[in-house]
């Protein structure tokens, strides 16, 4: 009996130490990859700006864009409750409110339906569904004007709520 | 020599862990939507495999018969966990498409299975090349399942559209289209067993 314990234990302090081991090595790379991915995404979305300055509202966090020393815009980290599972997104505004550009950093949706938001046509580079959205006014937007993904409303519609819920709290608490 | 052909044979077809064992079939239904994650899952629950079979079988000896399977599960947990970590760490892009797969590796059965039914009682060589077998076993099996779905459900294959203006089933690329395909595979597999 006190055998089965011993090597029991012993196995699951070995894996420990080297799940450890590994974490204390990767974390700061897994760190820096993480970071790597949103500031290419800022770029994307805010091309002109120079300085992205981070900060939190009751939402989430959000990043202060300035060209030189003029505030040219904001990116909004913004969540939709999408049909399985968040759509976690970076969207762009300027000062007007005016969406400048979208990127969607995480999703679980349906592969072959909702998935398909972050579809890249052939010779294109953002995705279609996406790109649609650019120009349009945050606070009032509507599926009105936007060709919906095919057999993913539920994606589509949770897509446009989040980026509305998101930027008009951002407006009304921050601005 | 021939004895571990015969070894790494018998998981392509005869003990095929999808076909012929049904083991797994959890994650072979989740992923074989399309056959770029089909390919994923079946690489890498093969790297999984092939280290948990290699550390189960050279502490074979160490671990009592009673509490051999909590000690198998913390080995298989342990491996997972860190492949994960090292993908994350070291290749991201990699990452971003095997994404939820990894951690799924670890309640697949075929791990478990082979690390319970082959690594425990045989030496380090012949657990690798079982690791292989099966793993590649694995691999054609969810190749074959995703490609028809996608194929049929999307009307591409790895996202290259094939036949211009062919109207997909979205059914096939949803869980109908999963249990449908794989049921007729069995099928087929068996009739094939039975000529």
């Amino acid at each position: 009996m006190l055998r089965f314990i011993a090597v029991l234990a012993t196995v699951c302090v070995v894996a420990a130490l080297v799940l450890g081991g590994v974490n204390s090595i990767t974390k700061p790379l897994i760190a820096a990859q993480k970071e790597k991915e949103t500031s290419q995404a800022l770029k994307s979305i805010m091309p002109e700006a120079d300085k992205y300055d981070k900060k939190t509202f009751s939402g989430g966090d959000y990043y202060k864009c300035y060209q030189g020393k003029k505030v040219i815009g904001y990116v909004i980290s913004a969540t939709g409750d999408g049909y399985s599972g968040d759509i976690k997104m970076l969207v762009g505004i300027d000062s007007k409110g005016v969406i400048t550009g979208i990127e969607v950093l995480s999703q679980t949706e349906t592969p072959g339906l909702g998935a398909r938001c972050v579809q890249v046509k052939r010779g294109q580079k953002q995705p279609w569904f996406l790109e649609q959205f650019q120009g349009k006014n945050a606070v009032t937007l509507t599926l009105k004007g936007i060709e919906s993904i095919t057999g993913a409303t539920i994606t589509s519609e949770a897509i446009l709520k989040g980026i509305k819920k998101y930027v008009t709290d951002f407006l009304t608490e921050v601005k | 020599m021939k004895n571990l052909f015969a070894e790494f044979k018998k998981g392509i077809h005869i003990e095929n862990p999808t076909f012929a064992l049904l083991l797994g079939l959890c994650p072979t239904l989740a992923v074989s939507n399309n056959v770029r994650n089909g390919l994923g899952m079946g690489i890498a629950a093969t790297f999984v495999l092939l280290g948990s079979n290699i550390i189960v079988s050279s502490v074979r000896k160490l671990i009592p018969a009673k509490i051999r399977i909590p000690c198998y599960i913390v080995v298989i947990a342990t491996f997972v966990t860190i492949v994960e970590l090292l993908l994350k760490a070291y290749f991201p892009a990699l990452d971003k498409s095997l994404g939820i797969f990894v951690p799924l590796i670890v309640v697949n059965c075929i791990i478990l299975g082979r690390a319970e039914a082959f690594a425990s009682k045989n030496t380090v060589l012949y657990s690798i090349v079982d690791a292989l077998g099966m793993g590649l076993g694995f691999m054609l099996a969810l190749l074959i399942i995703s490609a028809i779905r996608e194929f049929l459900g999307a009307g591409t294959l790895l996202g290259f559209q094939l036949i211009p203006g062919f109207q997909p089933a979205i059914i096939m690329v949803l869980a109908p289209g999963a249990l449908l395909t794989l049921g007729l595979l069995i099928g087929f597999n068996n009739w094939l067993k039975q000529r």
